[in-house]
């Protein structure tokens, strides 16, 4: 891993987004601007699913939802979306058409490996009201916050989060099927460490240099706080010990129904000068903390890519206060390339004075249609 | 106007792998503007398939069968073939693409399927015993393991290796890596990582 804070980086541009059956979005085109993209109305018009349909078109998945029928307009089967993009050395088309029950995925009509080889080409950062979990709620979303990132640093790294979720499904299934006993557990047994050695190494290196990225961006956020201190230990320290604790858990694991080792147990631990943030930090600090782990995200995600991330923004302004939505903006207007908000109150939206004519684009949403000002 | 026998045959033919609605209705049509021999030719060997060819009694290969009784492939009856060294993959097509290649002069075994708990699939619908008593009973001094890079064909070849721990046969497993004439731009990230993993010292 070798991220280039020095280096020059390109811009992630999206041109041109053309949304069809989305949602509440019958058919739309969006021409964003070329730095803000301010996307305001009532509340229930469409705002959030405009920010979720670059979302998907970028990275294949929606940061709402995982079930797909619920990206369909109401009445139909299928939705369509296609993104232009130029990521400053090519300019390419996405397209992302949405069944019920499966999803086609095109880079300039070509079929990608995987989903993951998808989402990793146009990388996208996303706020949105939910994201306070990554600092006060339960692991999975600082799990997934590393797994990113590693995969942004080793694309290869996918065989090992595929392979070490199937395997651990496949031995819950014969722990549960045929009890503690049957050979074939050692085998996935043996397949969880390797894949699971494999995550824990990605995410150990990963932190080495994304946590004091983020405990900086928050020290900058929080003045005189308390300071935030990021850990993160791989929960098994070798091959051995790993293959030692699954063995020991098997009876457990089955009366449980669920595996209680590996890698998907894995947490970055949080604290607020000497106590866990999680117990006892209040909102507001979680706000800060959530903002600089997404921020540090923006920022490292263009390193590893040499290329700065679209950002999208959903409601933040309900999230944060004035202060820190100041903040916000004065640190993405130098991180990142083009940011989409979305907001009830563009007025509120104080983006830097020294944009260009086209840098900042208003529209405002309305029962699923695009409006430009005077239209 | 609906015509029941053509759909009936339409529906038959989209129940082989990677033919859908369109291409079946475009074999029958084909096969209606041809002469009536080809249908008749057709049908006559199609209805004699599972009469003519099964699975070899030995490795599971494809065998034409005698009598109606089924017998040793090809490649089991060739003593040309090195009979100590056993090539284990998950399906005919695997066997067939070794045999285009023409690199491999052993012997193999056709397992059906991959380990797979989630499928309900467990060494003893394998056949592992089957493979063992093979070893013991031919002399066979290697097992090579060719099932693919996936989770269930990697766990079958590690229930292989542990279940021939105590044998004295030596179990190997098939390189994974980039394709001979490929581009490494056009290589997929996991197979480059695989190759990188495993390299070789020169």
């Amino acid at each position: 891993m070798e991220p280039h804070a020095g280096s020059s980086l390109s811009s992630l541009r999206l041109s041109r987004l053309d949304a069809v059956d989305f949602r509440n979005l019958a058919r739309i085109t969006l021409v964003p601007g070329a730095r803000f993209t301010v996307l305001h109305g009532a509340n229930g018009q469409g705002k959030t699913n405009v920010l979720e349909a670059i979302a998907v078109g970028c990275s294949g998945k929606s940061f709402r939802t995982s079930r797909l029928p619920e990206l369909l307009r109401t009445g139909t089967t299928k939705a369509i979306l296609r993104l232009r993009i130029n990521d400053g050395t090519e300019e390419r088309v996405q397209d992302a058409c949405i069944g019920s029950g499966s999803r086609q995925l095109r880079i300039d009509g070509k079929r990608p490996a995987s989903l993951a080889a998808y989402a990793l080409r146009s990388p996208v950062v996303t706020f949105h009201p939910g994201v306070l979990e990554i600092s006060q709620g339960p692991g999975q979303p600082r799990r997934q916050l590393l797994d990113r990132l590693a995969l942004h640093n080793d694309a290869s790294l996918e065989e090992a989060l595929l392979g070490h979720a199937k395997a651990q499904r496949s031995r819950l299934k014969l722990l549960t099927d045929r009890g503690p006993l049957g050979r074939e557990l050692d085998v996935y047994e043996e397949l969880i460490v390797r894949h699971g050695m494999r995550l824990f190494d990605a995410r150990f290196r990963i932190c080495a240099e994304f946590l004091p990225l983020a405990e900086a961006l928050h020290a900058r956020l929080a003045l005189n706080a308390e300071p935030l201190r990021l850990a993160y230990t791989p929960r098994e320290s070798s091959p051995a010990a790993f293959m030692d604790h699954l063995a020991e858990r098997r009876a457990l694991d089955r009366v449980r129904g669920m595996s209680s080792v590996g890698a998907q147990r894995d947490d970055v631990d949080i604290f607020l000068g000497e106590r866990a943030a999680r117990t006892h930090g209040s909102q507001g600090q979680h706000r800060t903390i959530a903002l600089a782990l997404k921020l540090a995200e923006v920022e490292f995600t263009a390193r590893l890519r040499h290329v700065r991330p679209l950002v999208l923004l959903d409601d933040v302004s309900s999230e944060l206060d004035r202060a820190r939505t100041a903040q916000l903006f004065e640190h993405l207007s130098r991180e990142a390339s083009q940011v989409f908000l979305t907001t009830t109150r563009a007025d509120l939206i104080v983006t830097p004075e020294d944009l260009k004519e086209g840098d900042r684009e208003d529209l405002e949403v309305r029962a699923g249609e695009l409006l430009r000002r005077g239209s | 106007m609906r015509i029941a026998s053509l759909e009936r045959l339409q529906r038959l033919l989209t129940k082989l792998p990677g033919v859908g609605e369109k291409t079946a209705l475009r074999y029958i049509l084909k096969v209606l503007e041809r002469d009536a021999s080809l249908a008749r030719d057709l049908g006559a060997e199609l209805s004699a398939l599972p009469d003519r060819i099964g699975a070899c009694v030995r490795c599971g290969h494809l065998a034409e069968k005698t009598g109606g009784d089924l017998q040793l492939c090809a490649i089991c009856n060739d003593t040309r073939r090195d009979p100590t060294i056993l090539c284990v993959v998950a399906r005919v097509p695997d066997v067939l693409a070794f045999e285009r290649a023409g690199s491999f002069r052993g012997r193999y075994h056709v397992l059906g399927c991959l380990l797979s708990p989630l499928d309900g699939i467990g060494p003893h619908e394998l056949g592992i015993d089957r493979i063992l008593a093979r070893a013991r009973d031919e002399g066979i001094r290697e097992v090579v393991v060719a099932t693919p890079p996936t989770v269930d064909g990697e766990a079958t070849a590690l229930l292989l290796k542990r279940e021939f721990e105590a044998s004295g046969v030596a179990v190997t497993r098939i390189a994974s890596g980039v394709p001979h004439g490929g581009d490494l731009e056009f290589t997929d990230p996991i197979t480059l990582g695989r190759a990188l993993a495993g390299r070789r010292a020169l």
